[in-house]
């Protein structure tokens, strides 16, 4: 019979700085420090806010959706009811989290109706209807779950759902819009939450619908509870209390274990479960660093279902977001992966063989096509965070639209202050045309499998 | 050459020049040296170098394109050199990756550091159960390959250990000036050789708290078990999860734009979306980059970084002020006029007079002092970027000052509150 362990973990916490002073040599060994600790570990995955997905204007200075009125018989608008996708992501849940999108949005916009019901019709709005939607799937190595977040967006009252127009004016009007809880299914039942503590891999789709005018929308991690069985392998949490400050068992002095019972046993409160914890928080916890999509409010077509990838046509390197650099330049514009720097490891940053500098394992993962215009080609993504680092993602020629992956490092320096500038360099191999990309993502990831 | 050399995980590090004598002296904590042979240099039954599953070997030598041979042979795993700049890993008795490094190699003799790391592949098996990258450095040079293969494990069984050559009896012996080669047991990265054999970056000034990983010994290691003492563990495990707090805050806000809009001085064309700062300044809110993100409680500052490029087609230089703030409502147009509740809007400017018009289309990155977070109920924060342009004298008019923001940066980081203030550092 299945044993479960199960912890509420929202709400704020941070984690305390447990007094190690106690637990020195020569001294006796008393519950409350010990406990301490335990709890300290238990509150580490309760601060994700971790970004998983971020997409906006991200300084575009002009909306899709237009100020005017639909023109009939020519493409003005965005379909009524028509979804476009604008972002995607892929990315390996924090085991306790799940998550919430927020997003800042203008009233929504005009859109066109499909087909004209001739000339007799002087207009063919659709009306100012907008949603954001998320399409999520859940991944844990089963039956994946997909599942569909809507949100309506409130429409302009302006004519021709006009945004404003006068100084200042779109600052008056942003709203900001919630999807909260978004989970697999319903985590009330305990051997549920406890299918996705494991390591699952989730894949974000974020797409507007009709006259949509987002600002910016981000999808965070937020702690919610953590639900393990007694025999799983890979613990996160010690799970010492219900809640991070809840009751927990009562330990007389220090074991290895509370239930040395197998099958389920209880392998908390004692040494070997701190052990395990902190060898699996450094080896499997650690930050969202990029997430980028080819999405541009300013340049899309109002007849797109996904936004325009960047094609990669030229066989000689180019940066991604600049195609004038042919190289990695870190006095260029790029991502930040400074912050990377507070999940280095011992492992990979001997103290005294390099004191100044820090890497991470990573996981870059690419939504690619090997075709582009031109024809079908295969192509390479490289990832480089350094002079020396990088990764390499490959997409055949001809491979249908799909996620593409490689594992490696990145340098991330000592962490904010210590500049770590990463970029994308790209390039075809063989063939003719080229290939698409549409979104970069890259997280930590150190050496444990993808679900 | 950068120092210490020598680390944890080393288990053979000799150098000294070219005398085999000197080169089979073990400057490593083991400090057991190997057997001078002919040509190169060995140890029988080595088995600190049956390392099947992870280790990285590193080789400094002088060499030009003539020169060829073995640096490291055990059994049928080898690090080859082959003559005009190939660089071989071979294992069992196979050619995994021969790294071209041709371009690196010249008539001349030049100083380079080979490193052969080999380390797990997450999620591989069979043939593509491990890991091997090759770097390459002409130290004389600079210049730097690198290639990345997948492979099988070696089924190497204990043998013997050839260094710089690939019997004890000096065939294969490489035909370079051998300088030092460096044996270690765990997979070092690109960085970490360059870091310890070539040059050591300087220490580097950070925004806000380190953090240090503490690591916590494996149950393998028993050190947990009945019969021993249960202290350092948890002591340790107390101090590692302290350490942690930061672990997973990423990046708040990481922008690179895919739009590269230029914006006015006079703000034509952005005036809905652009917001004065009622303080006066003349400092304008761009609703462009405004950025709604979830604070880690943990954090209680950030530091940013903008990339902007800017120039003008007629006049003198204008000064751009840059502004990031953080706010706890997305402006001040949510607050009305009487309202008694100000928002909170921290924020920090930087001044720039520059033009950005050389070839490429340049500009630069622009870093802030730390900013302090305002937070909304939820614990969120609104980021944004302000602009002001304002005349130090000269020709033409503010109006025709042109900028446009390339990236947009919003790191977390924690600044322990000073001496004499409430505690909120731990």
């Amino acid at each position: 019979m299945a044993r479960y362990f199960r912890q509420n973990i929202y709400g704020d916490s941070i984690v305390p700085a447990p007094a190690v002073e106690p637990l020195l040599g020569h001294r006796l060994a008393r519950k409350a420090p010990i406990v301490a600790g335990m709890r300290a570990q238990d509150r580490v995955v309760t601060q994700s806010r971790r970004v998983v997905l971020a997409a906006g204007l991200s300084g575009a200075t002009s909306w899709l959706v237009p100020n005017t009125d639909p023109v009939t018989a020519a493409d003005t608008h965005p379909l009524v009811g028509v979804v476009r996708t604008v972002a995607r992501e892929q990315f390996t849940l924090t085991p306790g989290c799940f998550l919430e999108l927020r997003a800042i949005v203008g009233l929504s916009g005009q859109t066109q109706t499909a087909g004209f019901p001739g000339p007799s019709d002087p207009s063919a709005a659709g009306g100012a209807d907008g949603q954001i939607r998320l399409v999520t799937t859940w991944d844990d190595g089963g039956t994946p779950i997909v599942r569909t977040f809507t949100k309506s967006l409130p429409p302009s009252p302006r004519e021709f759902a006009a945004a404003p127009t006068a100084q200042g004016g779109q600052f008056t009007e942003i709203r900001k819009v919630v999807i909260a809880n978004i989970q697999p299914e319903s985590l009330n039942n305990t051997q549920t939450l406890r299918r996705w503590c494991q390591p699952t891999l989730v894949t974000l789709e974020l797409q507007h619908v009709g006259g949509a005018r987002v600002v910016d929308c981000v999808v965070v991690e937020v702690p919610y509870a953590v639900a393990m069985e007694s025999d799983d392998a890979v613990w996160c949490s010690h799970v010492y209390g219900p809640s991070v400050d809840g009751a927990g068992p009562l330990i007389d002095y220090p074991y290895q274990r509370l239930s040395e019972t197998t099958p389920d046993g209880n392998r908390r409160g004692g040494t070997w479960q701190l052990q395990d914890v902190a060898h699996n928080q450094a080896e499997r916890l650690g930050p969202c660093l990029v997430s980028w999509t080819s999405y541009d409010e300013d340049d899309e077509d109002v007849r797109m279902t996904e936004a325009a990838p960047v094609e990669v046509t030229s066989s000689s390197p180019r940066v991604l977001n600049n195609s004038s650099l042919g190289a990695y330049d870190a006095t260029r514009e790029g991502w930040s992966l400074s912050a990377g720097a507070y999940a280095r490891t011992r492992r990979l940053n001997d103290p005294v063989g390099m004191p100044n500098n820090g890497v991470i394992p990573i996981r870059l993962r690419v939504y690619c096509q090997g075709t582009a215009t031109g024809g079908n080609s295969g192509g390479v993504i490289r990832f480089q965070s350094g002079p020396y680092e990088w990764v390499e993602a490959t997409v055949a020629s001809g491979a249908a639209a799909g996620w593409v992956t490689a594992w490696g490092h990145a340098r991330v320096g000592r962490g904010p202050g210590d500049a770590s500038t990463a970029q994308c360099i790209v390039w075809r191999t063989g063939g003719s045309g080229g290939f698409r990309i549409w979104a970069v993502r890259v997280h930590h990831q150190d050496r444990v499998v993808d679900p | 050459m950068a120092a210490p050399i020598t680390i944890s995980d080393t288990v053979f590090y000799g150098d000294g020049g070219t005398s085999l004598a000197n080169l089979a002296i073990d400057d490593s904590q083991r400090a057991t040296n190997l057997t001078v042979g002919v040509g190169g240099i060995f140890e029988a039954n080595s088995v600190r170098m049956l390392q099947n599953a992870e280790r990285t070997i590193d080789a400094r030598f002088r060499a030009d394109n003539t020169h060829a041979g073995y640096l490291w042979s055990y059994g049928g795993q080898r690090f080859t050199v082959t003559a005009g700049g190939t660089i071989n890993a071979v294992v069992n008795s196979a050619t995994v990756l021969a790294l071209d490094a041709t371009a690196l190699f010249s008539a001349s003799t030049q100083t380079y550091v080979v490193s052969w790391a080999m380390g797990p592949n997450p999620g591989g098996s069979g043939a593509t159960a491990l890991r091997s990258e090759l770097n390459v450095w002409n130290v004389s040079t600079g210049a730097h390959v690198k290639g990345v293969v997948l492979h099988s494990a070696p089924t190497q069984t204990l043998t013997t250990a050839v260094l710089w050559a690939g019997t004890g009896a000096g065939v294969n012996a490489f035909t370079g000036t051998r300088t030092s080669l460096r044996f270690s047991t765990s997979f070092h990265t690109a960085t970490e050789t360059y870091e310890e054999l070539i040059a050591a970056s300087s220490t580097p000034t950070l925004a806000g708290e380190d953090r240090t990983h503490v690591v916590v010994p494996p149950q393998s290691s028993a050190i947990g078990d009945d019969g021993h003492f249960a202290g350092p563990i948890s002591a340790l495990a107390a101090a590692a999860a302290a350490q942690n707090d930061l672990r997973l805050a990423g990046p708040l806000v990481n922008i690179v734009a895919r739009s590269r809009e230029t914006h006015r001085g006079d703000r034509v064309g952005d005036e809905p979306f652009t917001l004065a700062d009622p303080d006066g300044s003349g400092r304008y809110l761009y609703l462009h980059w405004l950025a709604y993100r979830a604070i880690p409680p943990g954090v209680s500052h950030v530091s940013a970084r903008v990339f902007i490029q800017q120039w003008r087609t007629t006049g003198d230089d204008d000064d751009l002020e840059i502004s990031v703030y953080s706010m706890d409502r997305p402006g001040w147009a949510y607050r009305p006029a009487s309202s008694p509740v100000a928002i909170d809007d921290p924020h920090t400017s930087v001044t720039r007079n520059a033009d950005d018009t050389s070839a490429g289309g340049l500009g630069e990155w622009v870093d802030f002092d730390n900013l302090r977070i305002a937070r909304d109920l939820d614990g969120w924060s609104y980021f944004a970027l302000g602009f002001r342009v304002s005349s130090p004298g000269g020709s033409g008019s503010t109006a025709d000052q042109l900028w446009t923001v390339k990236a947009f940066i919003v790191d977390p980081i924690f600044e322990a509150q000073g001496a004499g203030l409430p505690g909120l550092g731990g």
